[in-house]
């Protein structure tokens, strides 16, 4: 696997979540992700933005089927794994990882730290106890935490320590790619630079390819390679990441862009807002989805179907 | 695929630490049990009567008394220094009938609490995983739930025949909704926690999930209900035998000891007394060391 080829492609990937209707109307959906394409190349980072609810968590949980996709197509290293089994997809597991958003919650308050991290060695029939062993100390100490950490509770771990845990957990199988859904948004600022750049640290050293979810615009902008912009379930531009911050196409990026904070006093730029909110996801807007809240709206965003299109070269948008 | 593994030296430095720890996570426990005097008065009270229990043969062994024999000339006897509870209508020795009631209330409770618990969490824990699970399991809960417990217990009683045995099955029959309902609360709480999805995501399997992750995450509340329901068995089954479908006499049970001593109130006080006191020790107790291990497991009840 050079760098560069594609890891994990996802086509047009639909993830619907059924809501029960009311008394004599019918089954409806949230639709969360509702056709996304996307594709992982090896050694690269991967940043996905948009606001809350936009399906970005939703569409990273799908890729390493946490969540059965409705539609579409999942490939991991060439092989179909859209709808395989849990037991046909544990030894994929070992390629994909998660770090979790809340270190709070995402580790187990009744397992020491050490006994975790050897779990996950054993689901996956890997060593003897005493190389399990060998290999969580090892993997602790390359995520910052010491022997001593072994055989302590979550609970006397503080947030940025616990991600660090998460992340031991995520790394301890050697995975190819590894979705990070906001992992440093339930962080102190000072800790966020931490974990950030000990997530780079591990990324040069492994050569792991990084999907990140994030709606903070200065931690996308620092870490990644390529961005993706998503607004209601669906994609809607993407591209290398600094042409897509210099040169935003699709009007929801721009005022995306336009909210970021500036420091520099000369910058006198236009703030764009938005009106409203946005649209429920159990009926999506026809059309651009964007149409309602779009500055630009023309009576045709009502009923023409937007896809990605190739605006300039690596940059994609749905709307010019 | 090959590890390097830990050197014997790291590995018992390793386990020494880990032993270090968990005494003084002990200690800790420990010191925040024994600051509440209210627990300790409830272990106290618990320890005794595991004690009268146990002993019961050594104790009324030693002071030479028996709880069958019946003597007629010693009949309705006040308290003394021969029969330290006095006697009862027959002339049986009711010290050494308290005593082996105690072996009675204690087998009951123990053995309820712990099948119950033992039952009732596997019960919550399968109701959590699937909701035409949850439903049948919920749904069977309420319709026991909807019959008063003793009434339940009592026709039970009637169709099973009344004996030691009946009376376990029983009563265990009717505490397994309530700890099934906690086990299932908890179970559906802890199974929306991040940390069953992480360990879905490193591959772990459903079985292992709930009982690796999320059973230990429900343990400590089924084991506070499980005092609870010791208490409220001891209740039932002096209940059930003071109303005659529990316990069969000659067997000395508390409550069929109430029972007889029903008629004799006005001729000897202490054939009332003694038992009557003893349930309500035991059953206070077992209520006051629920409480303190509750307030020891969860920090925000209580001071």
């Amino acid at each position: 696997m050079s760098q560069g080829d594609v890891i994990l492609q996802a086509e047009d990937i639909r993830t619907y979540f059924p809501v029960k209707g009311g008394l004599g109307s019918k089954a409806k959906s949230v639709k969360a992700v509702d056709g996304v394409r996307l594709s992982l190349r090896a050694g690269e980072t991967y940043g996905l933005v948009g606001e809350s609810g936009c399906g970005k968590s939703t569409l990273g949980r799908t890729l390493i089927r946490l969540l059965e996709p409705t539609g579409g197509k999942i490939t991991l290293f060439g092989q179909d794994i859209t709808h395989l089994s849990s037991k046909q997809m544990l030894p994929f597991r070992r390629d994909v990882q998660m770090v979790f958003q809340d270190p709070y919650t995402s580790l187990n308050p009744r397992q020491r730290v050490g006994d975790m991290l050897m779990e996950v060695l054993a689901i996956h029939h890997m060593g003897d106890a005493g190389e399990r062993m060998a290999k969580a100390l090892n993997m602790m100490e390359q995520v910052g935490l010491r022997p001593e950490h072994f055989y302590r509770y979550p609970h006397e771990f503080s947030g940025g320590q616990r991600q660090r845990i998460g992340l031991a957990r995520a790394l301890i199988l050697d995975p190819k790619v590894v979705v990070c859904d906001e992992p440093v948004s339930a962080l102190d600022v000072s800790i966020q630079s931490q974990i950030i750049n000990l997530l780079k640290e591990m990324q040069r050293q492994r050569g792991l390819t990084y999907l990140f979810v994030a709606h903070d615009m200065s931690v996308i902008r620092y870490i990644s390679d390529r961005v993706g912009v998503m607004y209601l379930g669906h994609l809607v531009e993407e591209g290398e990441t600094d042409e897509v911050f210099e040169h935003p196409l699709h009007p929801y990026t721009k005022t995306l862009m336009s909210a970021v904070p500036s420091i520099d006093p000369r910058d006198q730029h236009q703030r764009m807002l938005l009106e409203g909110d946005p649209p429920s996801p159990i009926d999506p807007p026809s059309g651009c989805v964007f149409h309602t809240r779009c500055p630009y709206a023309k009576e045709e965003c009502k009923h023409a179907v937007c896809r990605l299109k190739e605006v300039r070269p690596g940059h994609y948008s749905a709307c010019e | 695929m090959k590890y390097a593994t830990v050197s014997p030296e790291d590995r018992a430095s390793l386990r020494a630490l880990r032993k270090s720890l968990v005494r003084e996570q002990r200690r800790v426990s420990r010191h925040k049990f024994f600051r509440n005097k209210l627990s300790v008065v409830g272990m106290v009270l618990v320890l005794l009567m595991l004690i009268c229990a146990l002993f019961a043969p050594l104790i009324t062994g030693a002071l030479g008394v028996d709880p069958y024999t019946a003597v007629m000339q010693d009949r309705f006897q006040a308290p003394s220094l021969n029969h330290l509870f006095g006697t009862d209508n027959l002339g049986r020795d009711i010290f050494a009938r308290v005593l082996y009631g105690a072996q009675i209330s204690m087998t009951v409770g123990f053995t309820v609490g712990l099948l119950s618990a033992l039952i009732g969490t596997a019960l919550g824990l399968y109701a959590s995983t699937s909701k035409v699970l949850d439903n049948l399991l919920m749904r069977l809960c309420d319709g026991l739930k909807a019959i008063p417990n003793i009434l339940l217990a009592i026709t039970l009683m009637a169709v099973l025949g009344a004996n030691m045995k009946n009376v376990i099955i029983s009563l265990t029959v009717v505490s397994i909704p309530g700890v099934a309902r906690i086990a299932r609360s908890q179970a559906l709480l802890a199974r929306e926690q991040t940390y069953v999805e992480a360990m879905t995501a490193v591959g772990a399997g459903k079985t292992r999930i709930l009982w690796r992750h999320i059973l230990p995450n429900i343990v400590s509340p089924i084991i506070v209900q499980m005092t609870f329901t010791f208490a409220t068995a001891i209740i039932s089954e002096a209940s059930l035998s003071f109303l005659g479908a529990g316990i069969p006499s000659p067997y000395p049970s508390w409550g069929g000891m109430l029972n007889e001593a029903r008629s004799y109130v006005y001729m000897g006080w202490w054939m009332i007394v003694f038992p009557a006191v003893f349930t309500a020790l035991s059953v206070l107790g077992f209520n006051l060391f629920g409480d303190g291990l509750r307030d020891l497991i969860d920090p925000l009840s209580g001071r």
